[in-house]
């Protein structure tokens, strides 16, 4: 009995905080949003931050949130509008260019995803995520060269990263340099023991 | 001139590429020569193709083309200079073709859909002022899937043929329904099947038969690392079948010079010369009869593309 009055303090606690935060105060749209996205129930997500899209001012976290919900429900043209929206509300926000380039690279439309990630590079030079996103769209049009100058280069300011040389070794194995890939995908092991593409390209060349 | 294959074909293929921004354009030249075997009519024939393509994204295209094609006759043959047939010893040719495309992916389905106008003029004649002209209106509808795995597209082409020497005026509709699909499950393996159904309003111009149908395999390997000889890609293709004055949207030409063509097959291979340099090879054969003359013969020839990207 006594444990679960405790349990219940502490549920009061969080409640009575979450309160005091601004945006928050009178529901719980944010709390129960993230829940039913870690439960996958990504339409049902946005929905509970419907209360929170509808207020004015325009909360621009909101629109972001929903571009992110929009994109992993598979509404990729709906989230790119989102995140659009996000943009216009704040044309400097890194984060709402980068948003645009997920659902961009789900539909595979590689040219765009690489205008907005290489307009945050403009900003942002060495910003992971926009290169990263940028190597997949240099991945899905076959740049084989210039991802693998890109990974090798980024690779150079992120050397714990073991995502950029899973793409140098890819692009040195598209290119026929099979030492080079070999090396790479060494370096992935080092950094993810048991990574499987890694294993299997040094099992088989 | 007849039998023995003399051909040589090149092609330059030139591509600009914009690092950023909307806008990527690449323009090709290609220049064709080939030669008929077997033929009594016929003795080879050369074309230039120039084409320039501007894609705005992923989302449109447009695309303007012009190919000159020449084809030599046997002077010697009895029935050249007849009624019907082109009096002079050569046909030239002009081709002038546009056409815009239109990408959307709409969530509902998935995948890419395409919508695409293609339009062509075409002028031909010969040493003795002979001539003809044609225009063809050509819409397409195409999906490819999410994962790029299955594409689909039906094509249809309206020709319209005026003071054809052999055949006056008349016109012809065709039916493309093509498939594609990976062969493999790395995507490196790649067969598109296309039908064509060709229908002659008129058919004094297809000798007596109100249609043809012929259905057109394309295999295509790409290797993962540089195969035998460096190859970054194999092209096979075959027709069975036949066709006449077809409209081939692969390779936005008109088959309006031609007889009626059978069974036909190329071989292609393609090489990356750099991140701006590209080679492609193709040989192929085609087989044709002229029924009007009982002329039975091939079209040989070999493809040269070399093309770049700056």
């Amino acid at each position: 009995m006594k444990r679960r009055k405790g349990r219940f303090g502490a549920a009061l606690a969080v409640a009575l905080l979450l309160a005091l935060i601004p945006g928050v105060a009178g529901s719980h749209p944010w709390i129960d949003s993230y829940t039913l996205e870690t439960q996958q129930r990504y339409t049902e997500a946005l929905a509970a931050l419907e209360p929170v899209l509808a207020q004015r001012p325009v909360n621009e976290f909101a629109v972001m949130r929903s571009g992110w919900l929009l994109y992993l429900a598979g509404k990729y043209n709906e989230s790119l509008s989102a995140y659009q929206r996000a943009l216009e509300l704040n044309p400097r926000s890194l984060d709402a260019r980068l948003g645009l380039t997920l659902p961009l690279l789900a539909q595979k439309r590689w040219r765009e995803a690489a205008m907005h990630a290489q307009q945050v590079l403009e900003t942002a030079p060495w910003n992971y995520y926009a290169h990263v996103r940028l190597m997949v769209s240099q991945e899905g049009q076959g740049q084989w060269e210039a991802l693998a100058r890109h990974a090798a280069d980024v690779a150079a300011r992120y050397p714990t990263d073991a995502t950029l040389y899973v793409y140098l070794g890819r692009a040195e194995a598209k290119l026929g340099n099979v030492e080079k890939a070999k090396a790479a995908y060494r370096a992935v092991l080092e950094r993810v023991p048991g990574h499987y593409e890694a294993s299997d390209f040094l099992a088989t060349h | 001139m007849t039998g023995a294959m003399l051909v040589l074909c090149t092609a330059v293929s030139l591509q600009t590429q914009a690092a950023q921004g909307p806008w990527y354009s690449r323009g090709s030249v290609e220049g064709l020569l080939g030669n008929y075997s077997g033929s009594a009519e016929r003795d080879d024939w050369g074309a230039l193709r120039l084409l320039w393509q501007a894609d705005y994204l992923e989302r449109a295209s447009v695309f303007v083309g012009y190919e000159y094609s020449h084809i030599s006759f046997n002077p010697e043959f009895l029935g050249h200079g007849q009624h019907g047939r082109w009096s002079g010893n050569s046909v030239n040719q002009n081709l002038f073709n546009a056409g815009y495309a239109h990408n959307a992916t709409p969530d509902a389905v998935g995948g890419r859909f395409g919508l695409r106008l293609d339009g062509y003029v075409l002028t031909s004649e010969d040493e003795a002022g002979d001539s003809s002209s044609a225009w063809v209106i050509a819409p397409q509808v195409s999906w490819l899937n999410q994962s790029q795995s299955l594409y689909f597209d039906l094509g249809y082409a309206y020709s319209s043929y005026a003071d054809d020497p052999s055949a006056g005026d008349f016109d012809v509709s065709q039916l493309t329904p093509t498939v594609g699909f990976a062969a493999s499950d790395d995507g490196h393996n790649w067969v598109q099947l296309r039908g064509y159904f060709v229908h002659s309003f008129e058919t004094v111009a297809t000798i007596g038969r109100s249609s043809t149908s012929a259905v057109e395999a394309k295999f295509t390997r790409n290797s993962r690392e540089d195969g035998w000889l460096g190859i970054q890609r194999w092209r096979l293709g075959a027709l069975v079948g036949s066709r006449m004055f077809a409209v081939d949207p692969d390779i936005r030409t008109v088959y309006s010079l031609t007889d009626e063509q059978g069974t036909s097959a190329f071989a292609g291979a393609d090489w990356s010369l750099g991140e701006s340099l590209n080679l492609m090879v193709t040989v192929g054969t085609e087989s044709y009869s002229n029924a009007a003359i009982s002329d039975d013969y091939r079209s040989n020839y070999v493809s040269l593309v070399l093309g770049a990207t700056w």
